[in-house]
């Protein structure tokens, strides 16, 4: 039995379109029509025979465009969730904050006067309506504009609103930039790098469900695939860096295979991990398997398995600490140095639509897809189950997954605030010596706990057990630190150290 | 009469065999690289027409998504050997 909301897209969309094809077959005519010497021809016979065809087609192509549209429309939040998070991170504000202070003139100073430049008159009113403006709202004096960017508070509610329309305006600029193609590079290759990357990246979210009825195709399989198609775009990304012809993109290129393929392996046997212990390859069953029958999110189960799965992660999508192959401080602009118009834009969304199906993944995985937090337990409450079960039957699916996986992605910007590059040969030591390990430690760990421990629920001391071990463990691990190579800065992915490198030198 | 299941068989047939040749026949690696990549895609396809869709997923998995970034990292490696004076 599947976990249901009320929110049944696809059975509204199977009756819509079974009703439809049902009345156009009812409009024609039901008797024979005569083709002379052809013999005759029944139309309603005909449609009928094609019919289920024609609805199974016409189903999977509006799933497919309602799936699409719904991710595309939720992924704007995701680069306003960057913006804005890292501007309070970093006590800096983005462009539609700092301008709303200059709407209005400064000391009695207006914007040039430029209305009575207009013949007839016809500027008068603007005229007046910027004194109004200015008498009411402007500044007496100039460092009360500065003031109005640095009062958070300045904006009210209303903050949250123009950063959406940025993200329409980018991409009205990107479609009207020229196709510009360096004259060394390779042309063919050059053009098709942009489409492996970006059709595969698309093509990720036919098997991502938003919800318990709102997906395109739900093979049993749908895991593996959708892990083999997120793993084709480093491809493209490889071509893009080559074609180019330039040494930037070459090594930014270089950097993201090898990046890749180090984080690929560990990524897999994570996700392995999970299909042991929900004994399913197939998402929605994962998903329901930690809503009905285990009770418990993976993530309580297996916080090692969730770890490695940001980590690994965010690798993948090259976000901040492994970005490596874009490192604009010495990579120009990385392996997409060459592309720009409304190709560089596509890759830049798609970056934004790998670190989105990330977190739509993970909270899918470990933080139980479209259920509230502890929804059992609350709903079993004495006096206050009866508000959390309106609640959890008031909510559609999708919306507890999309606040599950923002956070996911504010978690991203955190740890994007919070760190700065890694080198090269660091993330490669760290990917195949550590992690590497760990998933195999973690995929361990899930097949105990499945061949062990599983008969239909779990034991009720194994989600404490697992939690709070892993916690101690990390505490342990974090207190005990070697306390002589913390002095000589000299710790195995410390970023300080006292051993410059420098150009020329051998070692 | 050509059943739909047929003219797919036939379209990836002819991807994969076309691919194939480009690999050979390609003047540059990377676009021998690009047409095996076809290649691997339309046996994915074939597969999945044959109903075996883990072989198809294990396909790309393993094909396109590892061996061809090892391929890859050959490639780069002895980038200036195959193509002397290309990049400056």
């Amino acid at each position: 039995m599947a976990s249901s909301d009320w929110l049944d897209v696809r059975g509204w969309m199977d009756s819509i379109i079974g009703w439809s094809l049902n009345q156009t077959r009812n409009l024609m005519p039901s008797s024979d029509i005569p083709l002379g010497p052809l013999g005759s021809i029944n139309l309603q016979e005909g449609f009928s025979s094609i019919q289920s065809g024609l609805h199974t087609f016409i189903f999977t192509s509006v799933m497919c465009t309602i799936v699409f549209a719904t991710m595309m429309i939720t992924l704007i939040v995701v680069p306003y969730i960057e913006r804005k998070f890292i501007g309070r991170l970093m006590d800096r504000f983005g462009n539609t904050m700092s301008a709303r202070s200059l709407w209005v003139g400064e000391g009695g100073v207006t914007a040039g006067e430029w209305w009575s430049t207009l013949p007839l008159g016809l500027g008068a009113p603007i005229g007046a309506l910027n004194r109004a403006l200015n008498k009411n709202f402007g500044n007496d004096h100039h460092t009360k504009s500065v003031t109005r960017v640095g009062d958070r508070g300045y904006h009210g509610i209303w903050f949250m609103l123009p950063g959406f329309v940025a993200a329409v305006a980018d991409f009205v600029k990107f479609n009207t930039k020229a196709h510009i193609v360096p004259e060394k590079a390779d042309r063919l290759v050059f053009e098709v790098a942009p489409v492996i990357i970006i059709s595969t990246t698309v093509m990720v979210y036919a098997f991502v469900p938003f919800g318990p009825h709102i997906w395109a195709a739900n093979p049993d399989l749908s895991l593996i695939f959708m892990m083999a198609i997120f793993g084709v775009a480093p491809l493209g990304v490889f071509f893009a860096g080559w074609a180019s012809n330039n040494k930037y993109t070459l090594i930014g290129g270089m950097r993201s295979a090898a990046q890749l393929t180090a984080y690929e392996i560990p990524l897999l046997v994570t996700v392995l991990g999970i299909a042991v212990l929900s004994g399913s390859f197939n998402i929605i069953e994962i998903v329901d398997f930690q809503i009905q029958s285990s009770n418990t999110w993976n993530v309580f189960l297996l916080p090692l398995g969730a770890v490695l799965f940001i980590v690994t992660m965010i690798a993948e999508v090259e976000r901040i600490p492994f970005d490596m192959p874009e490192a604009e401080a010495e990579l120009v602009e990385g392996w997409w140095t060459e592309y720009g118009g409304i190709r560089w834009g596509l890759m830049f969304a798609v970056e934004m639509m790998r670190a989105y199906a990330a977190c739509i993944l993970f909270a899918l995985f470990f933080l139980g897809g479209w259920e509230l937090p502890f929804q059992d337990t609350l709903v079993s409450l004495p006096i206050l189950g009866g508000i959390f079960s309106l609640l959890a039957n008031v909510t559609p699916g999708i919306g507890i997954l999309l606040i599950k996986a923002y956070l996911m992605f504010a978690l991203f910007v955190w740890v994007r605030a919070s760190l700065h590059r890694i080198r090269t040969d660091q993330i490669l030591e760290f990917g195949w010596r550590y992690l590497l390990p760990l998933s195999l430690v973690n995929l361990a760990m899930a097949m105990v706990m499945r061949v062990a421990l599983w008969n239909g629920s779990w034991p009720i001391w194994l989600a404490p057990l697992m939690t709070i071990g892993s916690i101690l463990v990390f505490v342990v691990l974090a207190i005990d630190e070697d306390k002589e190579a913390l002095e000589n800065s000299n710790r195995i992915y410390h970023t300080q150290t006292l051993d410059k490198a420098y150009p020329g030198r051998r070692d | 009469m050509v059943s739909p299941e047929e003219v797919t068989f036939l379209l990836f047939a002819a991807i994969a065999i076309g691919g194939a040749l480009g690999c050979v026949y390609a003047r540059r690696v990377a676009h021998s690289l690009l047409s095996l990549m076809m290649t691997f895609l339309a046996v994915a396809g074939v597969f999945i027409l044959a109903e075996a869709e883990m072989l198809a997923a294990v396909q790309i998995l393993v094909y396109l998504g590892s061996v061809m970034l090892v391929v890859q990292f050959g490639v780069m490696l002895t980038r200036k050997q195959i193509q002397e004076g290309d990049i400056e």
